[in-house]
């Protein structure tokens, strides 16, 4: 019994900082038709600002936490600006080439900042734990799971309550109707970037304490956070995020009991044939057309 | 939103606002193209004499492999119309494919399994996914390659494991090749005869159906064009010329471990391609070159790198979108007032 409630909890851990991940990528898409690839690398600096808040200035837990969130949030605003806004006219796949770019850049950028070694964020809790019903839970974990559910509620919040949200859905809805309805819709696409780089860069600050922080800490992250968005069908908040915790138990369980060799396997295994079977996503309904 | 919307735009919905305007294919190269792979040819097989040594010869030897992986990369985003970062997977079956198989009978049993093999597991990928839009597919195939990583690392009966293999001979008809400039004509070889190939399919109505399909999409298959066997045949075939650019690693390298073969390796080649040109076949063996030779030449910004390489890509998609291989045309509609590439080509 021990052993699941361990395995479960970091399950629900892991998917929540692929949620995190997930929502960013999501809500961009919906707003913009981009698919961010730098999301990962995003990540991967949110850890790294963490770091060298924390232990190079030795500034206290929260405020460090708020801090990173709003220099990821300038890194996505900045990105924007480089990467997308010249780009306006093109095709899609070159915008997601962009991405890539960006990444590439990004990543280079870190390991010129802070080296390739690797470096380790002290969690605020130290190396406690929780016993729960036999199993020895990180406190890190339950704050990650907590820190998530607050911005989760509070993003849904935001969508469905706020005159911001309103103008979000609708630039979501249809780009040239809201333009026409008088939204400042570049103002509002700088605005969605610099939040899915911002969730990225919380998820990357909270999850660094229970892994080693490299420069390639994102990269596999964000492969497990697009199985979550592909089985969502890269439109549905909701569907998401329960894919994402979906994924991650199942990823933990399987690690748990059937094989840990190919552990780092089985969120490409569920990604691959999710996309064969349902292309539009598991809860997505399918537009077929025969000829 | 009509079903040909949802087709064309990136993840299946729309992208409202935005209309690509129809990809120009730069005509300069299009004809006397066979003269032109005898040109390369001829210019190749001279080249030893004016480069020699080691350090040169390797640096050949990698531009040429480099030119079948984008090569292949040029079959799967123009012809096939994918956006696939599987490159490094097929690479690293294509190698180790042709290390277990030329034991049984040479190199060129182990180049022709390995494209096989690899041609084979392309296809059955693009045929597994045709229904994925166009980013996902993209994530899947991101996926396929670290899959492939991953099976590559543990499976050590076939890839000898984290120890990798060692001593790979490289015999033709029994005769053992083994110093680098017999290497270099190896490489080079497969890579001409690989051009002559993909001249071949250019000049033949397949191309014209496949950026019909490409281009067109639903339209196409109303037509009666069989556009998902096509394209997956086109795909099958850019990832032959994957497996045949690893089979060449490991024969002219006489050691492959899972360090040979990165995530980056797939980037590169898209890089390549971007550079050289993605609307010719003559733009990504173009591209590899240049981007063999950019980095030795800049050693001192050995830690730039990457960098480099990122402000080169964003340039380049802002600034020259059909890549250095449209650049004569440009600059000779620029000399003669004419518009690029004449009528909309591709």
């Amino acid at each position: 019994m021990g052993h699941f409630v361990g395995l479960l909890a970091s399950g629900v851990a892991q998917g929540a900082i692929a949620a995190l991940i997930a929502l960013g990528i999501v809500l961009l898409h919906q707003t913009t038709g981009v698919v961010n690839f730098a999301q990962g690398d995003l990540l991967t600096l949110g850890a790294y600002f963490g770091v060298w808040l924390v232990v190079d200035h030795g500034i206290a837990t929260i405020p460090a936490y708020l801090i990173v969130v709003a220099l990821v949030f300038g890194v996505g605003v900045a990105m924007e600006r480089i990467g997308y806004a010249p780009l306006r006219r093109q095709p899609i796949l070159a915008v997601v080439i962009s991405t890539f770019a960006l990444a590439l850049g990004l990543r280079s950028l870190i390991i010129l900042w802070q080296g390739n070694d690797q470096k380790t964020l002290p969690s605020p809790f130290g190396g406690r734990v929780w016993h729960f019903a036999g199993a020895a839970i990180p406190y890190q974990s339950v704050l990650i799971v907590a820190v998530t559910g607050v911005v989760l509620a509070g993003l849904m919040l935001m969508l469905h309550r706020s005159s911001i949200g309103r103008q979000v859905r609708a630039l979501a809805a249809d780009r040239e109707t809201a333009l026409l309805q008088g939204i400042r819709v570049t103002r509002l696409s700088v605005l969605m970037f610099g939040l899915s780089a911002a969730l990225a860069g919380l998820g990357g600050v909270l999850v660094a304490p229970t892994l080693t922080v490299s420069p390639q800490l994102g990269f596999t992250l964000l492969l497990s956070s697009f199985a979550a968005t592909v089985l969502g069908g890269f439109d549905r908040m909701g569907a998401t995020v329960l894919a994402a915790f979906g994924i991650a138990i199942v990823q933990q369980m399987a690690a748990g009991y059937v094989s840990a060799d190919y552990v780092e396997a089985y969120p490409y295994l569920i990604l691959l044939v999710a996309l064969v079977l349902r292309p539009s996503g598991l809860f997505g309904e399918v537009v077929r057309v025969r000829y | 939103m009509s079903a040909t919307d949802r087709a064309a735009a990136g993840t299946g919905r729309s992208r409202p606002g935005r209309h690509a305007p129809p990809p120009i294919r730069p005509a300069i190269f299009e004809r006397r193209q066979r003269e032109w792979v005898v040109a390369v040819a001829v210019l190749g097989a001279l080249l030893p004499l004016l480069v020699q040594g080691l350090y040169g010869t390797g640096i050949m030897i990698t531009s040429a492999i480099y030119g079948l992986l984008a090569l292949g990369f040029y079959f799967q985003l123009t012809l096939a119309g994918q956006f696939s970062l599987a490159t490094v997977g097929f690479y690293a079956i294509g190698a180790y494919t042709s290390v277990w198989a030329s034991q049984h009978g040479g190199f060129l049993v182990g180049l022709v399994t390995a494209v096989f093999v690899t041609g084979l597991i392309g296809t059955l990928l693009k045929l597994a996914l045709a229904r994925s839009p166009l980013i996902q597919f993209a994530i899947a195939t991101l996926a396929f390659g670290e899959l492939t990583m991953i099976v590559m690392r543990n499976w050590t009966g076939f890839t000898g494991g984290g120890t990798g293999r060692f001593g790979i001979e490289t015999k033709i008809f029994g005769l053992a090749l083994d110093t680098p400039r017999e290497y270099f004509y190896l490489a080079f070889g497969v890579l001409v005869v690989g051009i002559g190939l993909a001249v071949l399919v250019e000049r033949s109505p397949a191309q014209r159906d496949l950026v019909f399909a490409r281009t067109m999409g639903d339209v196409a298959r109303t037509t009666g064009l069989p556009t998902r066997r096509l394209q997956a045949v086109a795909f099958g075939i850019g990832a032959g010329y994957m497996g045949a650019a690893g089979s060449l690693l490991a024969h002219t390298s006489a050691f492959i471990d899972p360090s040979s073969f990165h995530v980056e390796t797939s980037l590169d080649v898209l890089l390549m391609l971007l550079l050289g040109g993605s609307g010719s076949i003559w733009g990504p063996p173009l591209g590899a070159v240049i981007l063999t030779l950019v980095p030795e030449w800049l050693r001192d910004l050995a830690d730039y790198k990457e960098l480099v390489y990122a402000v080169i890509i964003l340039l380049v998609i802002v600034m020259l979108p059909g890549g250095l291989a449209s650049l004569p045309e440009k600059v000779r509609a620029r000399l003669t007032r004419r518009p690029p590439g004449g009528a909309v080509k591709r």
